[in-house]
């Protein structure tokens, strides 16, 4: 109970660096939080060093319906 | 059954194209058999924001007019079809199912998507009912047609489910993180997500713009390949099967195929065995960058979806839903960093899936859609075995979103039924750009599956008129 509070209490101190207040009341709010550190956490399997963020658009890749417009 | 025995609502685009070149059937008669459908089933499926039944019926009749003369609108001439009120279509406002567009103008033209469907021939009978902004899974007031107390997925559950029930012969969805694929699944329909960024997203209120996609609903994989032709601008779209034994499946543990309710683990794997016996190859091909690819996805889709409703949000969070506004608020703890991993992630998990493609030789990926059927539309957790019940959004999208990532095709094809008679959906991922192989053998695999289940298998009760 009290790591899982701790726990808690910096979880809603990180929040309120981004300006994001977490009540008690507000539970779904606080496992939106959760769920979000814990996929970028679930980044950390991978061996990002040195790869370059991937393009939003592939400029490669046609977009066939609007050559044809 | 053809419709000379039954009712035109129920046939797929594929055997209406027959029935209109033949002259068997009107433009105008199938446009009036969908509205009919709709209006038997709308007032337990609220599949549709708005008919547009007048303007249906005023094109069909043109249409008949130049057919008699010999002259066809094109492959989609006369095909009734519903649009995902996030597509503009001129003349129609797009509300996003959001109180902060309730009075919104009318969009002053379509959608590069609605308009490569009218050009085809294709007739918009209506908009289909999304989630708020296409931000989630439930879709409501949409129901499913196989149980109308549960939900139909989403957030294209209006266009699954009226296809499912025979008000709309096909559909356009949208999938960000699954919205195609998950209704598809749960409303036992076919859903095909093509390769991210062949199909112009114009006109497409965005949700997460690096991962949004369009993409057809459809009664079967052949119906869904002649609306991406239509929507690509393709010029033969009729698919030849494959055989079998020319076909190499990979099965991906663990990610595809933990944390699954019973019925659907079941189903799948009912569904592979039947495909090995029917003479498909089929191997391991794990991916172990599947959890990592999800979770770039879903970081991706939250910092953006952030980005494009932040200002909305904060100034008038009344005008918004619940779980849009949470999502909002939520994803503004991302910080920069954070989605820039999930970026570089995305660079190493596209040549991940493709060095997994190239080693096991596999033509394509099949897994379940989603690892729950239709969550009840008062009880939004899916329960497994032994573990945590998981929200339904985080269960839906558990399959679906690492495609999302990577970028490449992926089509949902019913393969069976669980405990309490719901579908369950097959997930098959290819090569990008493979588009037209993997309807193929999704057709290929229906081909199977009916002669497993029997014709119309697939079918909810509803449509025949069973009371629920």
């Amino acid at each position: 109970m009290e790591q899982s509070e701790s726990t808690r209490a910096a979880l809603v101190g990180y929040a309120k660096i981004f300006g994001v207040e977490i009540t008690p009341e507000e539970e779904s709010l606080e496992r939106s939080v959760q769920e979000i550190i814990g996929f970028l956490d679930d980044l950390e399997t991978l061996d990002l060093d040195g790869v370059p963020p991937a393009v939003a658009y592939d400029p490669t890749w046609p977009r066939v319906n609007e050559v044809l417009r | 059954m053809t419709w000379l025995d039954g009712d035109p609502a129920d046939l797929t685009i594929a055997e209406a194209q027959v029935a209109l070149r033949s002259g068997a059937l009107t433009a105008a008669e199938l446009v009036e058999a969908t509205l009919t459908r709709a209006s038997r089933t709308e007032r337990q499926l609220h599949a549709y924001v708005t008919l547009t039944g007048d303007q249906a019926r005023a094109i069909a009749e043109e249409q008949d007019d130049a057919a008699r003369g010999g002259t066809f609108s094109g492959p989609l001439h006369g095909i009734p079809l519903g649009v995902k009120d996030i597509f503009d279509v001129a003349g129609l406002p797009t509300k996003c199912n959001s109180k902060s567009r309730s009075r919104v103008a009318a969009a002053r033209e379509d959608s590069t998507s609605v308009e490569m469907l009218r050009r085809a021939g294709g007739i918009i009978v209506g908009k289909t009912v999304t989630q708020e902004f296409a931000a989630g899974v439930v879709s409501h007031p949409a129901r499913n047609p196989w149980d109308p107390n549960r939900i139909p997925g989403g957030s294209s559950g209006g266009s699954a489910a009226a296809v499912a029930v025979g008000s709309a012969m096909g559909a356009m969805g949208s999938d960000t993180g699954g919205s195609i694929r998950i209704p598809a699944s749960v409303c036992g329909t076919v859903g095909l997500k093509p390769t991210y960024g062949v199909l112009s997203t114009k006109g497409v209120f965005p949700l997460a713009w690096s991962l949004d996609t369009v993409g057809p609903l459809a009664k079967s994989a052949q119906d869904a390949y002649t609306l991406y032709g239509a929507l690509a601008g393709l010029q033969e779209t009729t698919l030849e099967l494959l055989g079998l034994s020319d076909i190499r499946v990979g099965i991906s543990h663990p990610h595809f195929f933990e944390r699954l309710q019973p019925g659907v683990y079941s189903a799948v794997r009912e569904a592979i065995a039947l495909l090995a016996s029917g003479g498909v190859e089929v191997v391991d091909a794990p991916w172990n960058d599947a959890r990592a690819a999800r979770a770039a996805g879903f970081i991706i889709n939250r910092a953006e979806t952030e980005v494009v409703h932040r200002d909305g949000v904060k100034r008038n969070p009344k005008r918004y839903g619940p779980v849009l506004v949470e999502r909002v608020k939520a994803s503004s703890v991302m910080p920069a960093g954070g989605y820039l991993r999930a970026l570089q992630a995305r660079s190493v998990v596209r040549e991940s899936i493709e060095q997994v493609f190239i080693d096991h030789g596999v033509d394509v990926l099949v897994s379940p859609a989603t690892p729950a059927t239709a969550l009840p539309a008062d009880d939004l957790y899916a329960a497994y075995d032994g573990t945590e019940p998981e929200s339904v959004t985080l269960a839906y999208t558990r399959m679906t979103m690492p495609f999302n990532v990577t970028g490449q095709p992926v089509l949902v094809i019913p393969c069976g039924l669980d405990e309490h008679g719901l579908p369950v959906g097959l997930q098959i991922a290819a090569r990008p750009f493979d588009e037209e192989r993997l309807c193929r053998i999704g057709a290929s695999f229906e081909g199977l599956f009916s002669n497993q289940f029997g014709a119309g298998w697939s079918r909810p009760p509803m449509a025949a008129g069973v009371a629920l």
